[in-house]
């Protein structure tokens, strides 16, 4: 590197510096790490991730950064503790190494190791210290009674083994005090002064505990399940969680106060037709419902994605709107008798995808489009219609319309029933029987409410996503604050490929102000 | 064999135990981890695919070969050896696509065991 160069780098990290003292975020944090890095600054570097690890606990990017600067620092550390272990092994050996391991985020390591531990010195408290804090970082962090009761059995244990052991005691009565059993917190911190009067912790710990209500209960089980059905502590003392989050929290926290926004959600789903191999996607919200919906399943990819109603139902053109290419009996033709293109094997229709259906001219589109269509469609699209369980409690539908054909809304009627008629529509093909919307919408809210619980119960910690694969293709299922997102691809695809995409999308269908406009980092 | 078939696939990076279910939730063989309890994990995998294949059915789709739950500190990965069901649990941080190599690699021994053992 030449004078210039290193001239040029030094006036960039001084760049970063002051923007860094003027506005700090983890975004600067990280770059200004990496800057220094590049520059070969690496104990620098490390200084700056710890100091952005400290100003935002909460940022993943920050964390990441740091925990790989910590594991590179550690490793000699690492690889001397492993080496002792397997020479001379000491119950401190195996606890150091098991902290070491946890600080540069191997969780899994430093389990592995401390249930080691415990088998051969079962006297020792290290090991239960430690997973104690690993369990109790995942309760604060996921709100799981399990978590929660695992992070108690293993800290009293450490308390057990070792009457002194402070950090074990001051993080039990903290636990205690947030989940709000203040008789516990207090006994625990009793037990800390009998060592260390003088601590300030415990002074803030006694402030807190004498301005909460007695609560009606001192089981910890039924405590902590309250934690977990309200989703947040009973009582919340850690200052360092109100510090400023970074943007992906604050989206997934502006997701959990104002969950996704229909509307938005409605315009965005259609980016993901271009995912390859998809065949349908399902946007569901809280309650379970479907939010939007999409088939493409042998639609016209170039057809507007507007046109989402049942075959035989005609917008009105725009006035002046000359007619589309191709006359509404060429489209009828080959959309209808003749074997429309988005028709299903089973002889269930498809998507409405022809011109004649969705954009063409009434009286043309509507006569010889129905015409055209024939008896056997209608009666496979009525079938699919009754088969779905969501058009089960549905009236009859209207007697025949001389101009559109039996069994099709009038025209004025097809505005405030396309959402219905949607859920008639037979989209994708592969299993036994033609998918509806309806059956997506049950199949995928059924799925993703069941795996969310057994992921919880299972000790997997909380659901992210699940792919299900078969000889019909593969069914991702996304599981996001306050919504499940399905897809369906007959086409299967790696989940890591098309993960970008979908969290394009996600980002993008947010209540509030849009992603782009947040501008936090 | 089936035993020496789970124990191969646990010696994979990443996986924490795995075990051999049926569809009704009975054991058939498993080597999980000391942490983890056989009867709930089976009872909970049996469930599991039990709803999977409830949910597939309402979607008029056929049954399932493979399924793969992620969550925040593990894996789950259900791979189905006609009549039962290769269970592996896993880490998170794992590479799956290397470990599905060894995942389906011991659910083709299954496979090829069990068309021997019912002739």
């Amino acid at each position: 590197m030449g004078f210039f160069d290193r001239l040029r780098q030094k006036r960039e990290t001084e760049t970063l510096e002051q923007a860094l003292r003027a506005n700090p975020s983890p975004a600067l944090h990280v770059e200004l790490a990496e800057h220094l890095i590049a520059a070969g600054d690496v104990e620098r570097a490390f200084e700056i991730a710890r100091a952005g690890k400290e100003a935002f606990p909460a940022s993943e990017a920050v964390f990441q950064l740091y925990a790989s600067l910590k594991k590179r620092q550690s490793q000699d550390q690492i690889r001397a503790l492993q080496r002792q272990i397997e020479t001379a092994p000491s119950a401190s050996t195996y606890g150091q190494l098991a902290a070491l391991y946890r600080e540069v985020h191997e969780e899994e390591r430093a389990i592995d190791l401390c249930r080691e531990a415990i088998e051969k010195y079962p006297a020792d408290d290290g090991p239960h210290q430690v997973l104690g804090e690993i369990r109790l970082a995942r309760f604060h962090a996921e709100k799981h009674r399990r978590d929660g009761r695992l992070a108690i059995d293993h800290l009293e244990k450490a308390a057990e083994r070792n009457e002194k052991n402070y950090k074990a005691l001051l993080a039990l009565a903290r636990l205690y005090l947030e989940i709000g059993a203040v008789g516990h917190c207090l006994k625990r911190v009793r037990q800390i002064q009998t060592f260390a009067p003088a601590d300030p912790a415990l002074s803030e710990l006694l402030d807190r505990a004498a301005a909460c209500p007695k609560p009606e209960t001192e089981d910890l089980d039924e405590l902590l399940r309250q934690v977990e059905s309200a989703g947040k502590m009973t009582v919340r003392i850690d200052a360092t969680r109100t510090k400023k989050a970074p943007r992906t929290t604050q989206k997934k926290r502006l997701a959990a106060r104002t969950g996704f926004d229909p509307e938005r959600v409605e315009r965005e789903i259609d980016s993901l037709r271009h995912l390859s191999g998809v065949s349908a996607v399902g946007f569901l919200g809280e309650d379970g419902r479907l939010l939007a919906f999409r088939g493409w399943e042998g639609e016209k990819r170039d057809f507007p994605s507007g046109a989402r109603m049942a075959p035989g139902v005609a917008v009105p053109p725009a006035e002046g709107a000359k007619p589309p290419r191709g006359s509404a009996r060429q489209d009828a033709g080959r959309t209808g008798a003749l074997g429309r293109s988005g028709e299903s094997s089973q002889g269930a229709p498809a998507r409405s995808g022809g011109r004649g259906e969705g954009h063409g001219w009434p009286e043309q589109a509507a006569a010889e489009g129905a015409e055209a269509r024939g008896e056997a469609d209608r009666m496979s699209a009525e079938r699919a219609a009754e088969d779905d369980p969501v058009n089960r409690s549905r009236p009859p539908r209207p007697e025949a319309s001389p101009s559109r054909g039996p069994g099709w809304p009038e025209q004025g009627e097809q505005r405030g029933r396309s959402d219905d008629w949607r859920r008639a529509r037979a989209v994708g093909q592969g299993g036994t029987e033609a998918m509806s919307a309806g059956r997506f919408e049950e199949g995928i809210a059924e799925f993703a409410g069941s795996a969310a619980t057994h992921s919880q119960k299972l000790d997997i910690g909380t659901l992210v996503s699940a792919e299900i694969a078969g000889p019909f293709g593969q069914i991702l299922v996304y599981h996001l604050e306050k919504a499940v997102l399905g897809l369906y691809l007959t086409e299967p695809q790696p989940p890591d490929r098309i993960g970008g995409q979908v969290r394009h999308f996600v980002d993008r269908c947010y209540a509030g102000p849009p992603a782009d406009e947040g501008g936090e980092e | 064999m089936m035993e020496r078939i789970l124990a191969t696939l646990n010696r994979a990076v990443g996986v924490k135990g795995s075990l051999i279910v049926h569809r009704d939730g009975i054991v058939v063989k498993s080597l999980l981890g000391p942490d983890m309890d056989t009867e709930s994990v089976s009872a909970l995998a049996a469930a599991t695919i039990h709803a999977t294949r409830r949910s597939l059915a309402r979607m008029g789709l056929s049954a399932f070969s493979r399924l793969v739950l992620t969550a925040t500190h593990g894996k789950m990965i259900f791979v189905d050896v006609d009549p039962t069901y290769l269970v592996v649990v896993t880490r998170r941080d794992i590479n799956l696509d290397l470990t599905l190599l060894e995942i389906e690699g011991a659910a083709y021994k299954l496979r090829n065991l069990g068309r021997i053992l019912t002739g």
